[in-house]
């Protein structure tokens, strides 16, 4: 049981991970794209904004896969000096502070989609997109963050010593 | 004096969970909710997600993640064998020999990577055991390696030099251009350091062994030629103004892709490892980006950036003090932190003092990346050491020991950028002529 959990999260990540992967490439392509039509003299409303908009969506989508990847810098100057139970304890402490922190972050951001959402907000860019709908993958991204780092913090706590 | 004692506790409490290794990003978005809570009563979380959003999906940032992919693709082709296959020839009749080849070859990747560890990665993957088995004597070899390496972080694209563009809101195209001389003229300094070393230790030096003729060298040199091509097409796009550095970094991607795909080297596997591999850190670097501008705005309510600011005024430093005094401050950061870290901790608290005494803040930001590139070759934490101890099966400390000398021409490169500001200054001005 515990088991497939485990599995089907460490899918969860790594999809996320793909799908910021993806978002990465609609940044280049939108780009050039956006070069394209300046050669061409072609003009397509608000490309830089949603270049920006695949940013935000790859940078949030790939949270979760860069936390179990080690990917995040952290200072392990100290860490590096403890071993058996003190580190436990203080893995436990950084994962802990670390859970919370994401859970207030993915907290704020579904607030912010919400309201953006109810009050149909457009972007005041030159796409004047419905900004509930780049604003939903930021959410998304920071939710599964939030699962990882506290999928971590489960788990430290469930390891003898 | 409460708001002194908040201050202080506040930035104890940053320090804390930096020290205590909560990870840089959200020890920043952490601190600053509760710094926020206790300077003011407006809504925190709320302010947060507006903030963090704003950065996150601007447009100038787009430049970061294109340019990390750029050096993730070629440092997945054959690059690493053809520089040194291609400067050996040409650097071998100089005294001190294939010594150079880390410099300029660091020099050369430098211009297709942002970050210095990949520098050194890329360039010592073939140097060291080559000139290992030359019998070149290891401490000018690594430390040479570990000294240029930091090239990554000054000549353009660079990482930092971007973050730091986002985070003060100065034109990253004008940056990158700035970093040019001063990166070159670090080069030569290095060069000039090995020629001497070389001459004074001369019994310890190798013979030359190979002979080449002129024909032989260009045709030894040939696999550099796209990649030189593609250096000059994306840093002279942006110098001519003819595209932004978010164009010309796509630009680069594209040329990347080309040119590994003619030499063979892309696969479907290498394809999605540079993609992913370019994923992690641009994610990585925009994360700790957003907490820096959580930070600023929480920073802003202490009012300590501003204070401090007036204080520095009112002591009427020598703007040479006040360099000096974050030379300082930055190197003894740097022992601790990984630069980008460092930079975007700071940059809330020195910003306003920087425009207060009236820097300039390109050559700001020329000065503060040679600054914290020396700290990539400092103990106890820096990322050059940490690269090649791995590379060379040698423990850090005969490694800093050994790049030691490199770190002291960098101070006196920091000396002549400070006493002559126009190494940095002439390229960008001379571009702003050209483009109007």
């Amino acid at each position: 049981m515990l088991k497939s959990i485990n599995k089907n999260l460490n899918k969860l990540y790594k999809f996320s991970g793909y799908v910021a992967a993806i978002f990465l490439i609609l940044v280049a392509v939108f780009i050039l794209i956006g070069i394209c039509s300046r050669i061409f003299g072609f003009y397509i409303r608000g490309l830089a904004e949603y270049s920006g908009y695949c940013m935000a969506s790859a940078s949030f989508f790939a949270l979760a896969y860069t936390f179990v990847e080690d990917g995040h810098i952290r200072i392990t100057l100290f860490l590096e000096r403890l071993s058996g139970l003190k580190k436990k304890v203080v893995e436990i402490w950084c994962l802990g502070v670390a859970s919370f922190f994401s859970g207030y972050l993915a907290f704020y951001f579904v607030k912010m989609l919400i309201i953006s959402y109810k009050f149909q907000e457009r972007s005041e860019g030159a796409d004047e997109i419905l900004i509930w709908i780049p604003q939903s993958s930021v959410a998304i991204g920071s939710i599964i963050f939030f699962i990882s780092v506290l999928h971590h913090f489960i788990l430290i706590n469930k390891k003898t010593k | 004096m409460t708001e002194i004692l908040l201050t202080i506790f506040f930035i104890s409490v940053l320090l804390f969970f930096l020290g205590s290794g909560i990870w840089v990003a959200l020890s920043m978005i952490g601190v600053s909710a509760i710094g926020m809570m206790l300077f003011t009563s407006r809504p925190v979380g709320d302010a947060m997600a507006t903030t963090i959003w704003g950065t996150s999906s601007s447009w100038t940032l787009t430049a970061l993640p294109l340019f990390v992919w750029m050096g993730e693709i070629l440092f997945r082709t054959k690059l690493s064998e053809n520089l040194f296959k291609g400067l050996s020839p040409w650097m071998q009749k100089l005294p001190g020999g294939l010594i150079h080849v880390n410099i300029v070859g660091c020099a050369l990747f430098a211009a297709i990577s942002g970050s210095s560890a990949a520098t050194v990665a890329t360039v010592g993957k073939m140097s060291i055991p080559e000139l290992r088995k030359r019998k070149y004597p290891e401490k000018i070899l690594l430390g040479s390696l570990a000294g240029s390496g930091t090239l990554g972080l000054l000549i353009p694209p660079s990482i930092i030099l971007i973050i730091y563009g986002v985070a003060v809101q100065e034109s990253i195209a004008k940056l990158f251009i700035a970093g040019i001389i001063p990166g070159i003229m670090i080069a030569l300094i290095f060069m000039s350091y090995v020629i001497i070393w070389s001459l004074i230790n001369k019994k310890t030096m190798p013979k030359i062994l190979e002979e080449y003729s002129f024909i032989d060298k260009i045709k030894r040199s040939k696999q550099l030629l796209p990649v030189i091509i593609l250096i000059v097409a994306v840093i002279g796009s942006i110098y001519t103004g003819i595209a932004t550095a978010t164009e010309a970094a796509s630009l680069g991607v594209l040329g990347a892709l080309i040119l590994s795909y003619f030499q063979k080297s892309l696969t479907v596997e290498t394809f999605k490892s540079s993609l992913l591999g370019a994923t992690k850190t641009s994610c990585m670097i925009a994360f700790i980006l957003a907490g820096s501008t959580f930070l600023s705005l929480a920073m802003g309510f202490t009012g300590l950036p501003r204070n401090l600011a007036l204080w520095i005024q009112n002591m009427e430093l020598s703007p040479y003090v006040l360099i000096f005094v974050l030379m300082i401050f930055y190197i003894i950061l740097g022992m601790f932190l990984d630069g980008i870290s460092a930079v975007v901790l700071t940059m809330a608290i020195i910003e306003p003092m920087i425009r207060q005494a009236g820097f300039d803040m390109i050559w700001f930001g020329i000065f503060l990346v040679i600054v914290v590139e020396m700290a990539q070759i400092t103990p106890p934490v820096g990322f050059n050491l940490f690269v090649l101890q791995g590379m060379a099966n040698k423990d850090m400390g005969y490694i800093a020991k050994s790049a030691f000398p490199l770190f002291l021409l960098m101070v006196l490169a920091v000396i002549l950028v400070v006493i002559f500001p126009e190494i940095a200054l002439w390229m960008p001005e001379q571009m702003i002529k050209n483009i109007n």
